[in-house]
């Protein structure tokens, strides 16, 4: 599946559903849902963590939560 | 004889409440431009338009009144205890401008709580370099809220602030999620 781990550099993509139960709390909270666009910004070497522009706010996360949220590449 | 009252500074972690705090009050919290540096509570005295002396609580950042940590506790313990002492009188919500959206989640619940609320949009400093511009007056519409737009870092913006207190004298709290239009029979 297509997730936030799959972006490369400058790309974005369009949050799809998720089940609430992998993703956490703080994430949500953040902006991290369905129908928001992420985009990443940067990783760190050896792609971990991940630094992303979700929704206008920026944030970084471990490649394994960026794993478990499937998106859709928007085409540039 | 001047009244006194309870204000809270509610919001996101890194948005400038010690900052605004410190401005109000005179004090000199410690700050920097990370969150979690502010992790239980701060006093202090403030005095509003009118001779109003206000107790200005100066809060830990939270995302949501959902806690995770010691410190996003302290808020939701205060905000949930009508008998607290230092329950607000009004809450004072710290939004900064760069990442509003963001922001307006805890807003939205603060206002739901109803408390009588007043949005404050911090950093408008940044404005101008990162090219934003905001509808205030269409904000303030939209939310029902009052709005000041400040610069902590400027010390502007704060005479607007101190007014839109007095203009909470006597309100009349509209929660923004309209309970009767959702679901009447819930509700």
């Amino acid at each position: 599946m297509v997730t936030i781990a799959s972006l490369k550099k400058g790309q974005r993509g369009i949050i799809k559903e998720f089940s609430v139960d992998i993703v956490p709390l703080k994430l949500l909270e953040m902006g991290c849902l369905p129908g928001n666009e992420v985009a990443l910004v940067q990783t760190a070497p050896f792609q971990d963590p991940m630094y992303l522009n979700v929704n206008g706010a920026h944030l970084a996360i471990r490649k394994e939560t960026a794993a478990q949220i499937e998106i859709e590449i928007i085409k540039q | 004889m001047a009244k006194q009252f309870n204000v809270a500074l509610i919001g996101n972690p890194n948005t400038g409440k010690t900052s605004v705090f410190n401005r109000l009050t005179g004090l000199n919290q410690q700050v920097g431009n990370y969150p979690g540096i502010t992790v239980e509570k701060k006093q202090g005295i403030c005095k509003l338009d009118r001779g109003v002396k206000a107790h200005v609580l100066d809060l830990p950042g939270t995302y949501s009144l959902n806690a995770s940590s010691l410190d996003e506790n302290v808020v939701i313990e205060l905000l949930l205890n009508k008998n607290d002492k230092d329950f607000p009188d009004v809450a004072v919500v710290v939004t900064d401008i760069e990442n509003l959206k963001r922001n307006l989640l805890l807003f939205t619940q603060i206002k739901d709580l109803g408390i009588p609320t007043i949005l404050v949009i911090n950093m408008a400093d940044r404005m101008k370099r990162k090219a934003i511009t905001l509808d205030v007056a269409a904000l303030e519409l939209r939310l029902e809220t009052k709005i000041a737009l400040i610069s902590s870092r400027e010390n502007r913006g704060f005479e607007s602030f101190k007014k839109a207190h007095h203009q909470l004298q006597n309100p009349i709290c509209y929660a923004l999620f309209k309970r009767f239009k959702y679901c009447p029979r819930v509700f």
